[in-house]
Order: C-alpha cells, then structure tokens, then sequence
C-alpha cells in the first residue's frame, strides 16, 4: 500500500486570546486544534464533519499552510510542510511548488470572487503566477476549465456580480482546478446554496473528483452530504477527532457518544416512517475558551463517569480502520445504561 | 443574481451611470472644468502678463480694457487671477499626491502587516495629528520660508495621516476577505496581493479623499499665503491676492483686489465638494448599486 | 372542529421596484393555516416565502412596493389595517421568531428588560408580577437558571439560547398564531435538533397556530402538519405532511425531494438534480415559472400559468400534468 498523500499527526493550533503586542504574554489561548491526526489516501475523499467550534475549517487551513500551525506535522506526498518535531516550516517561496497541487475551495461564493476583476482574469491568475501559460494561452486554458464546470467560455469576459451562487461557486471551482492540483480541499462548499442548486455543484465535484483523481477533504457540518461523497469520516468537537473510520463503518454503527448523537440529530428523509427516537443532547457546546477538563464531551455525555472528567481518551483503533476516543466505546456499544455524571466545573 | 445580459456590465459603467444621474455631481465637475481650463488657457487669452506694470493705469476699477480692474502696481487683476489659479491649483494637486504616495503605502503595509508595524505607523500619525496646523506651519514656515515647494510640503506632511487611517482600515477590512485568501493559496506574494487585490477594491475611498483633499489643499494654500507663510510674492496665488484685503483701505476701496480671488477659492472648493460627494455615493459600499466594494 | 380558517392567505401579489420597473415577487398566494396545527412553507431563494409573511404582519417597506389581495386573521382584514390597529396584534395575537438570533435581540438592554417590555405593552404588566411570568416564560423554554439569566446581556448566550429568548418573547402574550421565519438556520445541527424539539413540545401544550418557514425540507417534514410549497411567487403544491412526503405530485416538490434523498452512501449515482436555476423577477418565463426547469413541461405549460386545482381532498396542486391527468 502506498503513502497516502496528506498525512496528519497531533496537529494543534492555538491562538493567543487579547490582541496587541502583549498577547502572547498572559498564556490564555483558544486551543482551535489540539491534536488531530489521520491521513488521507490519493484519490481518497476524506470527510471532516463538525458543529461551530470544532475546528474544521483551522484544520483544513493548517494543512495548506495558510494558517502555520502551533505544533504537529503535516506531510504532503511523503514531503513535510510543517514538522514541529524536526523544526521544519516551509516559508512562502518554499510552498510555492507544492501551491500548485494542493488547492481550496470556499464556502461563500459572493466573497471568494474578487468583485473587480473578471473571470477570466480570476481563473486566469494562478496559471500565470505559476508560468504554465502565458498571454492567449493562458486564456485559452482557463477557458478551458471554466467549460469543465459546466460554463460557457463567455461567461470569462463577465464579473462575478452578474452570476447566481451556483455559478460563482463554479467559478471558484474552475480557479482551483486551473492548476491542476492532485489535492482539494473544499471548506463548506455547498452551504451557501440552495438544495437544488448544491446538487448540481455536488454531481460536478463528483465528476471531477473521476476524471482528474482528485483527492478531497471535504470540510462540511452537512452529515448527509458527507455520507454520499466521502469514503472516510472524522468526526470532529471542539478540536479533537472523536471518531473516524470509512463511511460506511461510522454511519452504521457510530461509536462515540457525540457522533451518535449528532447523526441522531439530522431530520430523516421520511419524517412519517417510523425512524428510531432522537437521541436527546444536553446542555450547549462549551465555549472554546473554556474548555472541559478530560474528555472534552464529558459534560453533555449521557454515559460519563468520572474518569471521563479526569483523563483526556486517545483515538483508539476499534475494528479495523474505524477508531474511537471514548472509554466507555465497548460499554456504550454492548448498550450499557446511561449515566449522567455531573462534574465539578 | 444572474442577468444574461449582450453587453458586458462592468462596475466602472455601472458607477459612472450613477455618477452623472446626481445633478449635483454634474454641475460639481463642469464648474471645475471650467476653472481648470481658466486657469490653463486664460493667461494666454487675456493679452496681458502677469507681471507688467502700467503705471499709468494703477488701481483702476473694472473697465472694459482690464475686465477686473488692475492691482497697486498696475498689473491686470483677471491675468493674475488665472495665473494665480495655476499655483493654488498646483498646490492643492501636488500636495495630495504627496499626502497619497506616503499615506497609501503606510496604511496598506500597517493594516496588511499589523502587530508592531502597526502600533508604530498608528502612533505616528497619532502624534501628527493632535496640532493643531496652523501652529505648525508657523513654526516650520519661519525655518524655511515661504515658497511653493515648501507650502506643498507643508500641507503634505501635515496631511498625509488622514489617508493612512482610510487605506488601513480598509485593508484590514479587505485583507479577511476570503478572495485574498484564494490568492495566497495560489501563491502570490504578499505585494502581490497589495497591489493585484487589495488597493483596488480599496479605490473608493482613496478617490473620494483625493478629491476632497484637493479642495481642502486649495484652501490651506489660500490661508498660509494671506498670512505671507505660502507663496511668496510677487508670484500670484490665490491666497496672495487675498492678501491684499489685510490693507484697510485696499479692503473698503478696491474691491476687485481680493473679491474674485476669494470667490475664486470658494466655487472651487465648493465644486470639488459636490463632485467629491457625488463620488462617494457611487464608490460607497452601502448604496444600492450592483457594486459593493 | 375542523379547518377553521381564522388564518387566510388570498391572491396576494407583491410587487417591488420603482413604478416603471415593477416586478412581482408574490403573484398569488393562496394559503390558509387551521387553527392549532402548523402550516410549512418551503421554498428556495426568491420564492417568495419570506416576503409572504412580512406582508402579513405589515413589515414590508412602504416606498416602492405595491401590495394587492387579502390576508384575513380572524374575521379581520390585515393588508392596509392602520398601524395602531395593526400594533394590537403584532405582538401580541400575531407573533414573530426570526432567522438571526444574533441580531434579533437589543445588545444593550438585559434578557429581562426585553422580555418586561413585552409584557408591558401588551399585557399591561408591571413590577413583580412582570418578573415572575418572565421567569415562567424562560422556564418554559428550557433556558437553564432563568433568574441569572434575566440579567444577562444578549452576548452572553449562544446562538441557541438566544433563539430560545426569542421563541419565548414571541409566546409572551399567548398569540394564537406564530410565525417562525428560518429559526433554525442559523444554528448547528444538534442544537437546531433541541429547537425543533422546543417548538414541537409548546405547539402541543399551547396549541398555537404555527406559520413555519424553512428552505430545508427535512426540518419542515418533522414540525409541520401541512406544508406548502412555493416556487418564483406561487403555491406549488400544499397538502399535509404524509402525502408530500409519500406522494408528491409536483414536478418541482418531487425534484426538491429526490435531490435530498439520493444523499446516501448507498447511492453510488449521480443526484438527481433540477437542472437551470430559479429565474429572477425580472426574468419570468411565460407560462409556468419552473417550465423551464420541468421535465414533464407540456406545450400549455409553457403558455398559461397553471392553476392552483384541488386534485384530492386537502391536496393542490399548480400544474397542468398533474391536474388535466387526475
């Protein structure tokens, strides 16, 4: 079995709290990633599923380098990007090359389009800053790409302000896929859209992802979506993975408390059928400033005990690749009672 | 929203549309127009020199010959008043493009960089902003004497802080914008990105400070060379002529002296006024117009 | 006591735009909501099911917008009642639960000055009476700690929590109807979960009358009892719950339907999409709006704007496929 071409190990984020030089000085942060790994295979979607706060999108940004990361180590076709262990951090002229292969796709069509350039000069961009072409080429090439998303050549002449959010979404795809890149990663990109728009955008991606080989994290906190497009899950709260493992093995048989409970909450496709009761979820999610001590769920976890407040779970390997950060996984799946342990925070 | 429209319909016509429907933006742009090719043409056109003396005919009030009279030395008031429209106009043009050059590289690198940078260029500005002006202006006219270069320095370096705290805010409106973003994931540089995305999107408010600065140039100009700390006689500005008023006599007597070259400062900073606001509705974010910047 | 129309909804037609360049957003609204139940509008952008509403409470701008037809609550005429008049029943009979929690509330006034102000204008309510039923109602809401939270400032809540003040100002004075435009879209998945869930408990304890607008059908198929679909300013289809879902007629609910359903891991083919986009009010084809987009389009379709036609008892539908073939 090959490398697989994005590998992740303990990334962490944080971010000073309090602006202005002296930030970094009284040592409070918002821990947006504290220790996410997996790794995802060439021509693999990889699904990052989570609510407000989880991380997703930091995640996602970490990996392109956009954001630098705290700590943790990023690797790209066997090559690091970022390794706190080794001191290694790729600046922008080193990140250069690998720009080119590994590209982004944005949630919200009316921002991700500068409003004064045209399209074909928004497509264009990148297959100039990266000399694949030049002058009526290079037009002619992003002319190219914007047909295979589904627009017309014409449309290159034309702002953004004229197009729906279908189109503009289109647009931004056809940016992405100018270069060429072997690795996508596509932050929300269907939220902003309506349903039957978001099919539309959702059958080009599945499209493209065939015909070029593209490999995907797919950023979303849709559940439904993410089941049909990817092949693997992560789970994500509040910064830590809680659970991964291939689509099918998670959306069958969700082991963590949370994951279970998030799948509980999506409306059924028939709300008149029988569908099994909704699994209650208590209290709110915790702000990211204020964290849970241990197990970062315990406090809305109907099965915690007081291990769960005391000691943070490791991701553990459950059955084959599906993996679990939970004590009680064994417990909760045999459908051991609940409990509700109320800490002391 | 999608139109299937023939024509390509840019922002820049969108704008410009909307610009010449507010009458007074129109009437703003032609009355400067106008005295603009005055002040070019009209030394040209009159058939007198500034400078020549007839002191035969000093003092006089306007006659058909000298069509606003002629000054204490004999000089054809209208020549001077176009000539002296050439300085103070020069004046209010340099001097902006001075306060641009320094205030718009300043802003972009404070709000695209932050942290120190920031801190440092904000608390300069900070500091040239609490003096008040004419305080200053004193005190560094006294050190290097009235002249034209020195007055746009003047009014430049005492200027220049306004536009930085516009262009900064803006780029650090524009630089969380998720487009900057897409361009740094395709790799472009830093400057790249200034010049390619930010600044112009940051355009509006530049264009609309420019042209108020122009007017409020044209006026400083006006009051430092009436106070004798601008332009030096017996080069005409405005503001010289102005000061022909500080003579009691001159003042109740001759009117033609200082009149016109006080209306004259007035129709221009009022017509770059109504043409600046006329701008700033089209360039501003919050109109209704398909362009949101 | 059945289909007591006291909420009813007829031919209205909305138009914005200056006089020369008028379009119509709304161009004949049909709906009624039976007392007690919960009517569902569905609907993607620019159907027009959030301007419906605002024109029943009266919110709509008064400049550059033509407003015809009949919104009739309880024996009274709505459109063009005097805002005195019309400011009895906002609030009080008539209550409205917006999209934005983060903006819906007042940043600088308390949970409990917002709620007291309800209270006052409506009821007349003051002092320690006014605190206790502002207790009651957080309660009802299931806001945990309701006496620390009546003072707290709105930035101290989350965006669930805010949403509940909001349902809770909204069922301050016992309305007999309320309206709910998007609650839950703005929110995560588990707490719109909690929400749904909310709303259900109360509509069953108060029996209130709920007008429920969402663009996203799975959440609209677990609150409502009946839904309508709307499409470019039209009532598409309106039929109660079991029916949309089991047997959806229009070609349009039936694709919004599918593009939903084929989201699955078992499905390894393409979605079904509805191909084309909704046109803009100023692009209306002739005929049908969603012709364009249909694949049953006849030769009429694309000629006359179908009617609205009663096809089975409590189900209609606006097409003619549909309708000519019962």
């Amino acid at each position: 079995m090959s490398e697989p071409l994005i590998e992740v190990r303990n990334l962490k984020k944080h971010f000073p709290l309090g602006k202005g030089p002296f930030a970094k000085k009284n040592g409070r942060v918002v821990k947006a990633v504290d220790g996410v790994s997996f790794s995802i295979n060439s021509g693999e979607s990889f699904g990052l599923v989570g609510e407000s706060g989880s991380g997703k999108s930091t995640t996602g940004r970490c990996i392109l380098n956009l954001l630098k990361p705290t700590s943790g180590q990023v690797y790209y076709d066997g090559k690091p990007l970022f390794d706190s262990e080794k001191g290694i951090a790729l600046n922008k002229s080193q990140m250069l090359p690998f720009r080119r292969e590994m590209q982004l796709i944005f949630q919200d069509p009316n921002a991700s389009l500068d409003p004064r350039m045209t399209v074909g000069a928004i497509v264009e961009e990148g297959i100039r800053k990266h000399k694949i072409a030049q002058g009526a080429e290079a037009s002619k090439l992003a002319g190219d790409f914007l047909e295979l998303c589904g627009l017309e050549r014409s449309t290159a002449k034309r702002y953004p302000s004229e197009f729906s959010g279908g189109q503009k979404q289109r647009i931004g795809i056809a940016r992405a896929l100018a270069l060429s890149p072997r690795f996508i990663v596509a932050d929300e990109p269907l939220s902003a859209l309506d349903v039957s728009i978001q099919s539309q955008v959702l059958n080009l991606m599945s499209e493209l992802k065939e015909k070029l080989h593209l490999t995907f994290l797919f950023i979303s906190h849709d559940l439904k979506t993410v089941e049909y497009f990817c092949d693997k899950i992560g789970v994500l709260y509040l910064g830590t993975l809680v659970e991964t493992g291939t689509t099918p093995e998670t959306m069958t048989r969700p082991l963590h408390p949370y994951t279970q409970a998030l799948f509980s909450a999506i409306p059924p496709d028939d709300p008149t059928a029988d569908n099994p009761p909704r699994i209650p979820m208590i209290g709110e999610i915790p702000s990211a400033t204020n964290m849970p001590s241990g197990c970062k769920f315990h406090t809305r976890c109907p099965y915690a005990v007081e291990r769960c407040a005391q000691e943070e779970p490791q991701l553990t390997c459950a059955e084959g690749s599906h993996c679990v950060a939970c004590h009680r996984w064994k417990e909760i799946a045999e459908g051991c009672a609940p409990t509700v342990y109320t800490s002391k925070e | 929203m999608s139109k299937e429209k023939e024509q390509v319909y840019s922002p820049f016509r969108a704008g410009v549309k909307k610009f010449f429907k507010n009458p007074f933006s129109v009437t703003g742009l032609v009355v400067l127009v106008v005295l603009v090719l005055f002040a070019v043409i009209g030394p040209m056109v009159t058939g007198y020199d500034q400078e020549t003396m007839d002191m035969m005919n000093m003092l006089k009030a306007p006659t058909a010959q000298h069509l606003l009279g002629t000054d204490d030395l004999g000089r054809d008031i209208l020549t001077r008043l176009a000539c002296g429209g050439r300085v103070s106009i020069s004046v209010g043009i340099f001097a902006t493009m001075f306060k641009l050059v320094i205030g718009v590289l300043l802003g972009s690198i404070a709000g695209l960089y932050g942290g120190v940078v920031d801190s440092v260029i904000m608390r300069i500005t900070d500091i040239i902003m609490c003096f008040p002006f004419f305080v200053i202006s004193l005190s560094i006219a006294a050190i290097t004497g009235p002249s034209f270069k020195n007055v746009i320095f003047i009014i430049g370096i005492l200027g220049w802080p306004s536009v930085c705290r516009i262009v900064r805010s803006k780029v650090l409106q524009l630089k969380n914008m998720e487009y900057v973003e897409a361009a740094q994931a395709l790799g472009l540089s830093q400057m790249g990105i200034i010049f390619r995305h930010i600044l112009p999107n940051a355009m509006g408010p530049i264009i609309v400070f420019t042209t108020l600065s122009v007017a409020n140039s044209v006026l400083l100009e006006a009051s430092l060379s009436f106070l004798g700390l601008g332009i030096a006689r017996p080069q005409s500005s405005w503001g010289t002529m102005l000061s022909a008023a500080q003579n009691t006599q001159i003042l109740r007597d001759n009117w033609w002296m200082w009149v016109p070259a006080g209306l004259m400062v007035l129709l221009t900073v009022l017509s770059i006024n109504f043409l600046g606001d006329g701008l700033a509705e089209v360039l501003d974010p919050k109109s209704k117009g398909k362009e949101g910047v | 006591m059945e289909n007591e129309k006291f909420f009813e909804i007829k031919d209205l037609v909305v138009k914005f735009g200056p006089p020369k360049r008028r379009n119509a957003v709304l161009k004949g609204i049909n709906l009624s909501v039976p007392k007690g139940k919960v009517l569902g509008l569905v609907g993607e952008s620019g159907c027009g099911k959030s301007v419906t509403m605002l024109s029943a409470m009266g919110l709509l701008p008064k400049r550059n917008c033509e407003i015809s037809g009949s919104i009739r609550f309880d024996g009274q005429e709505l459109l063009n009642m005097p805002v005195k008049e019309l400011q009895k029943i906002r609030g009080k009979r008539i209550a409205m639960v917006f999209q934005e929690p983060m903006t819906s509330l007042n940043p600088v006034f308390t949970i409990g000055q917002q709620l007291a102000e309800v209270l006052e204008q409506h009821e007349g309510l003051k002092g320690e009476a006014n605190k206790k039923k502002v207790l009651e109602l957080l309660n009802m809401v299931a806001i945990p700690d309701p006496a620390s939270v009546y003072d707290y400032y709105p930035f101290k809540l989350s965006g669930g929590m805010r949403q509940r003040v909001m349902i809770a100002m909204a069922l301050a004075c016992d309305p007999e109807l309320v309206i709910a435009d998007e609650p839950t879209t703005a929110l995560d998945v588990t707490t719109q979960a909690q929400i749904i869930d909310l709303f259900q408990d109360l509509q069953h304890k108060l029996n209130t009358s709920i007008v429920f607008i969402s663009h996203d059908l799975g959440v609209i198929g677990e609150i409502s009892d009946e839904i309508a679909v709307l499409y470019a300013g039209y009532v598409m289809e309106h039929c109660d719950v079991t029916t949309l879902f089991k047997n959806p007629c229009h070609p349009y609910t039936f694709g919004l339907m599918a593009s939903r359903q084929g989201r699955s891991m078992y499905n390894k083919e393409r979605l079904y999409n509805i191909p084309g986009m909704v046109p803009s009010a100023e692009n209306m084809p002739k005929g049908c709006p969603f012709a364009p987009r249909c694949p049953k389009a006849g030769e009429r379709c694309r000629q006359e704007v179908p009617e609205l036609r009663e096809i089975a008892p409590g189900h209609t539908v606006r097409c003619w496929e549909v309708s000519e073939h019962v």
